[in-house]
C-alpha cells in the first residue's frame, strides 16, 4: 500500500500515447476500417433503422408517419403475437437442450483417437452446410405418415404418429430438425474445448477412482463451461430466429402451432409490407434475445467467481 | 520503422475509399425507368421503356425477347425497349423496393393479387384505353381479374385453368366414374378407400385460392360480401368446410397434406394414388403422371360449378416517364399475333377468346373449355392477410379440433378486425 502510494506521488504520471502516434495501431485500424464500415453500414445502421421503423407506419411506397407506440399497442393486443411468442418460447425450451445434448454427445464420441475420425467429423459437419430448404423437404418425408420415422416407431408398436399434424408433436419434430442441422457446428466448438482440457486431469481423476461419468461430470463439464456458454448463446439466438425449416415444412401450422415470431415478422414485413408493425415484432424479439443472453452471461460470470 | 503522418493519412483515405467502393454498386447505366428524355411528338412516342418479365415457360431468355423487341421496333423505331427477366423469388419485394427507390420499371408482368395492392398505393396507370378497341375479344374472367374499382389496371396476356382431373388407374380399380358433383364425390369416396386409394387430396398449407375458396364458390358462397366484410362463415362456407371435413374424417383424403407443405410429386396424387383432384392443372399433373392415366373432367359442382385459374397481364406504373410508349408496348405484346406467339412459348392459354388451337395436347384442349368460368382470387388489397387468418382455422376444423361453424366464425372475427383496422 505504502509503495503504491509513493509511486503515485513520486513518479511522474505515465504519458498516455495517442493511438494515432502508434504505427502498429494505425496499421491495425486501417486494416479493420473496411470491415468496420461495412459492419456499421449493413448491420448496425439497418438495426437502428429497424428500431426507428417500429415507431412509424412506413410502407415501401407512401412514406412514413411517426405514430409513437401505436405499433406496440397493437402488438400487445394481438392474439397472434402472443401465440407466436408462446410458440417461440416453447420451441426454444425444447430445441436448445435437445441441440446441446446431441452436440455434446457427438463431441464426446469424436473426442477419441480412432482411425478415420477426421472423416467422421467431416460427415457430422455435413448437415451444417446442407441447404435448410432441401433438409426441410427431406425431413417432411422422414416425418411422413409412411416415412422412416413412423416405420421405426411401428417396430415397437407405436404409431404412425402425425409428427407434423399434431400441435403437440410439431415443435419437438422441428426441434429434431434443428438439432440435426446445428449439431455439427456446435460439436466442433465443444470438441475444441474438450481437446484443450489437459489429459493430466483425467489421469489424476482416474487414479482417484473416478469412473467415466464422474470424470465427465467433474472434469469435462466444468472446464467446458466457456465453450458450452458460447454454444448456448448461439442456440438461443438460433432458436429465437428459426424460420426457414418451419416455412418449408409446416408453413406455421397446424393451426399456428409452429408460427413463431420470426415467421410473424416475415408475414408482416414481406407478406403484407407493413414494415412498421414487423419492426415492432423485431424489436420485441431483440429485447427478449438480449435479455436472455444478458441473464445467461450474468449467471455465467457469477458461477465463474465462485 | 516509422511511417510519416502523410502516409498514415493516405492509408486511412485508401482504406475508406476501398470500403466505400465496395459499398457502391451501380452506375447510371444500370438505372432503369428513369429516362427523362423528351417523349417526342404525340404520334411517334420515343424514349425508353423498361419491362420486367419473369421466367414464364420458354419466354425467359434474351433469345426469346430480342426478336420480339425487333418486331416492335419495326413499328416504333424511336422507342427503346429493355426487357429484364427477373426471378420469381421475392417478386413483390423487388417491385416495392424499386418503387421506393424510384427505379420501378415502366411495365411489369402482374398477377391479379397485385392489382388492388398497387392501385391502393396509387402507383398503377389505368390501361382501359389500351384495349378499348377490342375489349370484347378478351375473356371476361381475365378482364375482371385484372380490374379494380371498375378500372382495368393490367392487360390480360395469359391464362391457366384448373378443373377436375381423375386418375384412370384408380377409377378402374375401384370401378367408379369420375365425379362431377359433391354428392358423386362422397358416393365414390368409400369405394375408392376400400380399393386402397384416397378419393382426393386437399392441401391445407397452400393458398386458399386453389384449395378452400373453390369449394366455397361451388357451395354458392363468397369470401367477402358487398360491404367488404367476411362472408365465408355463412351457410355456404359451413357446407363447403363440412364437405371437406367429412372427407378428412373418413380418411378419404391424406391427412398429411392438411398440415404439411409437399411438392406435388411427393403427394399421393403425384403417385397416382387418388381418384380425382378438384382443382388440377393438366400442365402440372402431366409432368409427373402418365398423360394416358389422366382424365380431364368439368369443374366440380356443389350448388354450382366453380374452378380456379390464373391470369397474367401487363401493368404500367404511373411513375413511368414514358407512359404513352409503355402503352404501345403493352398493346403490341397483347395483340393477337404476339399473344399467340408468347403463349405458344410460355405454354399458357391466351387471354383472347379468338386465339385457339395453341396446344396439340388433347388434355390441354379439353381443359381450355373451362377458361370462361375461371376465378382468380379475391380482388382485395388484403387478400393475402385474409387467407393467412382463415387458413389455420380451416386446419383446426379439418383436424377435428373444432366445428366448421366455430372455425369459420372465429376466422371471420379475425378477418373483420383486420379489415376494420385497414
Amino acid at each position: 500500500m505504502a509503495i503504491a502510494a509513493r509511486n503515485r506521488a513520486g513518479a511522474p504520471a505515465p504519458v498516455r500515447r495517442r493511438w494515432w502516434r502508434s504505427d502498429k495501431a494505425v496499421i491495425a485500424y486501417v486494416f479493420i476500417l473496411p470491415y468496420v464500415i461495412l459492419f456499421l453500414t449493413f448491420k448496425i445502421a439497418p438495426a437502428i433503422f429497424g428500431v426507428g421503423l417500429s415507431f412509424t407506419n412506413w410502407r415501401p411506397v407512401g412514406g412514413a408517419d411517426f405514430i409513437g407506440f401505436d405499433n406496440f399497442t397493437r402488438l400487445f393486443s394481438d392474439p397472434i403475437f402472443w401465440g407466436a411468442l408462446r410458440v417461440t418460447l416453447v420451441y426454444a425450451i425444447i430445441a436448445i437442450p435437445m441441440s446441446i445434448t446431441v452436440s455434446l454427445f457427438m463431441a464426446l464420441l469424436c473426442d477419441r483417437t480412432l482411425r478415420g475420425m477426421g472423416i467422421y467429423r467431416s460427415i457430422f459437419f455435413l448437415p451444417v452446410v446442407t441447404s435448410s430448404v432441401i433438409a426441410g423437404i427431406i425431413w417432411v418425408w422422414i416425418f411422413g405418415q409412411q416415412g422412416p420415422l413412423n416405420w421405426l416407431t411401428g417396430l415397437v408398436g407405436v404409431g404412425p404418429l402425425g409428427w407434423l399434424q399434431s400441435e403437440i408433436l410439431v415443435l419437438p419434430a422441428l426441434s429434431m430438425v434443428s438439432a440435426w442441422s446445428n449439431f455439427g457446428y456446435n460439436m466442433l466448438i465443444l470438441l475444441a474445448g474438450m481437446l484443450a482440457i489437459p489429459r493430466d486431469y483425467y489421469e489424476a481423476a482416474e487414479l482417484d477412482g473416478a469412473n467415466w461419468f464422474k470424470r465427465f461430470r467433474h472434469v469435462t463439464i466444468p472446464l467446458l463451461k466457456p465453450a458450452l456458454f458460447f454454444v448456448l448463446i448461439l442456440e438461443i439466438i438460433k432458436s429465437f430466429q428459426v424460420f426457414d425449416t418451419i416455412y418449408v415444412m409446416t408453413g406455421g401450422g397446424p393451426f399456428r402451432s409452429s408460427y413463431t415470431l420470426t415467421y410473424m415478422i416475415y408475414d408482416q414485413g414481406f407478406g403484407y409490407f407493413d414494415f412498421g408493425y414487423a419492426s415492432a415484432v423485431g424489436v420485441v424479439l431483440l429485447v427478449i434475445t438480449l435479455a436472455v443472453s444478458l441473464v445467461q452471461r450474468w449467471l455465467f460470470d457469477k458461477e465463474k467467481k465462485k | 520503422m516509422g511511417i510519416t503522418q502523410a502516409f498514415r493519412a493516405a492509408a486511412v483515405i485508401v482504406a475508406t475509399a476501398v470500403a466505400v467502393t465496395a459499398c457502391g454498386g451501380g452506375d447510371d447505366a444500370n438505372q432503369v425507368g428513369t429516362d427523362t428524355s423528351s417523349s417526342g411528338d404525340q404520334e411517334q412516342p420515343s424514349g425508353k421503356v423498361t419491362f420486367w418479365s419473369y421466367p414464364i415457360g420458354d419466354a425467359n431468355t434474351d433469345q426469346y425477347w430480342t426478336p420480339v423487341v425487333a418486331r416492335f421496333n419495326e413499328q416504333y423505331p424511336d422507342i427503346d425497349v429493355e426487357v429484364i427477366v427477373q426471378p420469381w423469388d421475392g417478386r413483390e419485394e423487388q417491385l416495392n423496393t424499386s418503387l421506393a427507390g424510384g427505379l420501378a420499371p415502366d411495365v411489369a408482368y402482374f398477377n391479379p393479387d397485385f392489382i388492388p395492392k398497387f392501385v391502393e398505393q396509387g402507383v398503377l396507370e389505368s390501361v382501359s384505353d389500351v384495349i378499348a378497341d377490342d375489349v370484347d375479344d378478351f375473356r371476361e374472367p381475365a378482364v375482371a381479374a385484372m380490374s379494380y374499382n371498375d378500372e382495368l389496371y393490367g392487360v390480360p396476356l395469359l391464362m391457366s385453368v384448373s378443373s377436375v382431373i381423375c386418375f384412370q388407374n384408380v377409377l378402374d380399380e375401384a370401378g367408379v366414374d369420375c365425379p362431377t358433383t359433391w354428392d358423386e364425390a362422397l358416393e365414390i369416396a368409400p369405394i375408392v378407400k376400400d380399393a386402397g386409394y384416397y378419393a382426393t387430396q386437399y392441401s391445407g398449407t397452400t393458398s386458399l385460392n386453389h384449395s378452400f375458396y373453390p369449394f366455397l364458390l361451388q357451395a354458392g358462397g363468397e369470401v367477402l360480401n358487398s360491404e367488404g366484410q367476411a362472408a365465408f362463415n355463412g351457410p355456404e362456407g359451413v357446407a363447403a368446410l363440412s364437405f371437406l371435413k367429412e372427407m378428412a374424417e373418413n380418411d378419404y383424403l391424406p391427412q398429411q397434406s392438411l398440415t404439411t407443405q409437399e411438392d406435388f410429386e411427393q403427394t399421393p396424387a403425384g403417385r397416382s394414388e387418388v381418384a380425382f383432384l378438384v382443382d388440377g392443372f393438366v400442365a402440372t399433373v402431366s409432368r409427373f403422371v402418365d398423360p394416358e392415366n389422366i382424365v380431364v373432367s368439368p369443374p366440380l359442382s356443389g350448388a354450382q360449378p366453380a374452378n380456379f385459374g390464373t391470369v397474367g397481364g401487363l401493368s404500367i406504373f404511373n411513375t413511368s416517364d414514358n407512359i404513352d410508349a409503355a402503352k404501345l408496348w403493352v398493346k403490341f405484346l397483347t395483340s393477337p399475333e404476339e399473344m399467340e406467339s408468347f403463349n405458344r412459348d410460355a405454354h399458357f392459354s391466351a387471354a383472347r377468346a379468338s386465339i385457339t388451337g395453341i396446344f396439340d395436347d388433347p388434355l390441354m384442349i379439353e381443359q381450355e373449355k373451362y377458361l370462361d368460368t375461371v376465378w382468380s382470387g379475391v380482388v382485395h388489397p388484403q387478400a393475402r392477410e385474409i387467407i393467412d387468418l382463415l387458413k389455420p382455422h380451416l386446419q383446426a376444423a379439418l383436424l377435428g379440433r373444432t366445428s366448421p361453424q366455430d372455425a369459420l366464425d372465429a376466422a371471420a372475427a379475425e378477418v373483420d378486425g383486420m379489415l376494420s383496422r385497414g
